[in-house]
């Protein structure tokens, strides 16, 4: 197993490849790390451009941006805009990369409906902001397994900060943190070519991700949301609109065949429990 | 590994931690990763003076810990191709070590962890009591799992390895007289995408 660790994306990024996995060739431990780097390249390059803290980001630009200015934007930038416009649309607006940059003054503020997103471009109805916090962390990640699938291997893993995606057919055991210890493991996923991320309200920290963008209102119950989903840009918006919602969004789910997991407080979940906490 | 050395913790009325380590590189692995040119890495070990480090903190506002910044040359025969520094911060409650590869105008070109450590059995009571230990293994003072699965839940930020490396920057400006390049990459990102 080879396993590197970079700091990105504002936490710590780590890439598992088994060394035996590269296909039709020497299983070269060389080849296998060339992949690994160019999958870290391209999470940083990710980054580049969705992190609104760097100021030459497309992030950074729309929000800098004046109404009616025609900005141009990456094609993974427009890809993750895209998710989010859809995201939005399905969960009815409780997904908002604009809204949730406004926390929980729900009087008068722009959402993501004054965002006009065209093939490259991105044009402003009126002055906003917008993150893509929620969302550009799994694209990272998939963008990295997809790098790793260009060179040959067959298997791996990718957790950005326990946003995970998986490939090949070595299933992985997640366990899923109780939102209140932070190494107390209170459930297990086991993940196969698939994705998933956990969002959850910890007691002790109120971020605006984890504002309702319609009502203002935080969900003050300590519980966490680990959604399941094809890919991890999916599974890391998802995990937002099952916090979120009500009853976890069940059939917002279904339109993107994931699955929410909810941890409720004070319940400690084992391996075949852990269904009972499904969400529909 | 190393069980004798809990009772460091019990005598200090700290109870005993399990600790998890990941040893993801070697300085020398992550040398020559980052430097894979390089025939030979002088080490040019760089002593702060107090005045030094009045003066890091001054332009990078990060506290300087260590007296000494462990600093190689990356050179290809009498050609240099950058510097390559290795360092230590607390990530949650632990060292992390990691490594900084900069060009010779102290670009940042890699940052990569060598070894992460986290404290597994409960939140340290005592931060005062693990800063002093700073500068130390790990595995002298704790018991260390290894091969820790990946864990989905709180986002670990990695804010502190972006503060240790403008202070890294800072000191080669200031102590090593490498002109330093700064731009939005070099500076990293500084707050959470939690």
């Amino acid at each position: 197993m080879l396993r590197r660790c970079r700091p990105a994306l504002g936490t710590f990024v780590e890439i598992s490849v088994q060394i035996s996995v590269l296909k039709g060739q020497e299983h070269s431990e060389e080849k296998v790390a060339a992949a690994i780097d160019s999958a870290f390249d391209v999470i940083e390059q990710v980054e580049r451009l969705m992190s609104e803290y760097i100021h030459s980001s497309d992030v950074s630009r729309i929000n800098n941006a004046v109404p009616g200015e025609s900005i141009s934007v990456h094609s993974w930038t427009f890809t993750v805009l895209q998710a989010a416009q859809r995201l939005f649309a399905e969960s009815g607006g409780l997904f908002d990369i604009v809204a949730c940059c406004y926390g929980a003054d729900v009087s008068v503020k722009p959402s993501m409906s004054d965002l006009i997103i065209n093939a490259g471009h991105v044009e402003l109805k009126q002055p906003l902001r917008i993150s893509l916090n929620g969302i550009a962390k799994g694209f990272a990640v998939d963008q990295g397994i997809a790098t790793l699938q260009q060179f040959g291997l067959t298997s791996g893993i990718i957790n950005a900060g326990g946003d995970i995606a998986v490939f090949g057919d070595t299933p992985y055991e997640i366990p899923i943190r109780s939102p209140n210890a932070a190494w107390k493991v209170s459930a297990i996923i086991e993940l196969e070519n698939a994705s998933l991320a956990t969002s959850a309200c910890y007691s002790n920290i109120a971020t605006a991700a984890h504002i309702n963008c319609l009502t203002g209102a935080a969900r003050s119950e300590i519980e966490s949301v680990t959604v399941v989903a094809p890919t991890c840009m999916l599974a890391d918006g998802l995990a937002k609109i099952a916090l979120l919602s009500e009853r976890g969004a069940p059939e917002v789910m279904q339109v993107f065949n994931a699955k929410a997991y909810r941890l409720l407080t004070g319940r400690s979940l084992t391996r075949q429990d852990c269904p009972l906490s499904l969400l529909f | 590994m190393a069980l004798a050395a809990i009772g460091s913790g019990f005598a200090l009325g700290v109870p005993s931690h399990e600790v998890f380590a990941i040893d993801y590189l070697t300085v020398e692995q992550a040398q020559r990763l980052a430097f894979k040119d390089a025939t030979v890495f002088v080490p040019m070990p760089l002593a702060l003076s107090e005045e030094q480090r009045e003066a890091i903190e001054d332009v990078s506002d990060v506290e300087v810990e260590g007296e000494t910044l462990h600093i190689w040359k990356a050179m290809n025969g009498d050609a240099s191709l950058g510097y390559f520094i290795t360092d230590a911060v607390i990530g949650k409650h632990l060292l992390i070590d990691y490594t900084v590869a900069v060009s010779p105008m102290a670009e940042v070109l890699r940052v990569e962890i060598l070894t992460y450590r986290e404290n597994y059995g409960g939140e340290v009571r005592n931060p005062d009591w693990l800063k002093s230990f700073v500068g130390k293994r790990a595995g002298d003072l704790f018991k260390i799992k290894k091969d820790i699965p990946h864990i989905s839940g709180a986002t670990l930020s990695s804010n502190h390895i972006a503060e240790g490396v403008r202070r890294i920057l800072a000191s080669l400006k200031i102590a090593a007289a490498i002109p330093v390049t700064t731009n939005d990459e070099s500076a990293m990102q500084d707050k959470s995408n939690a």
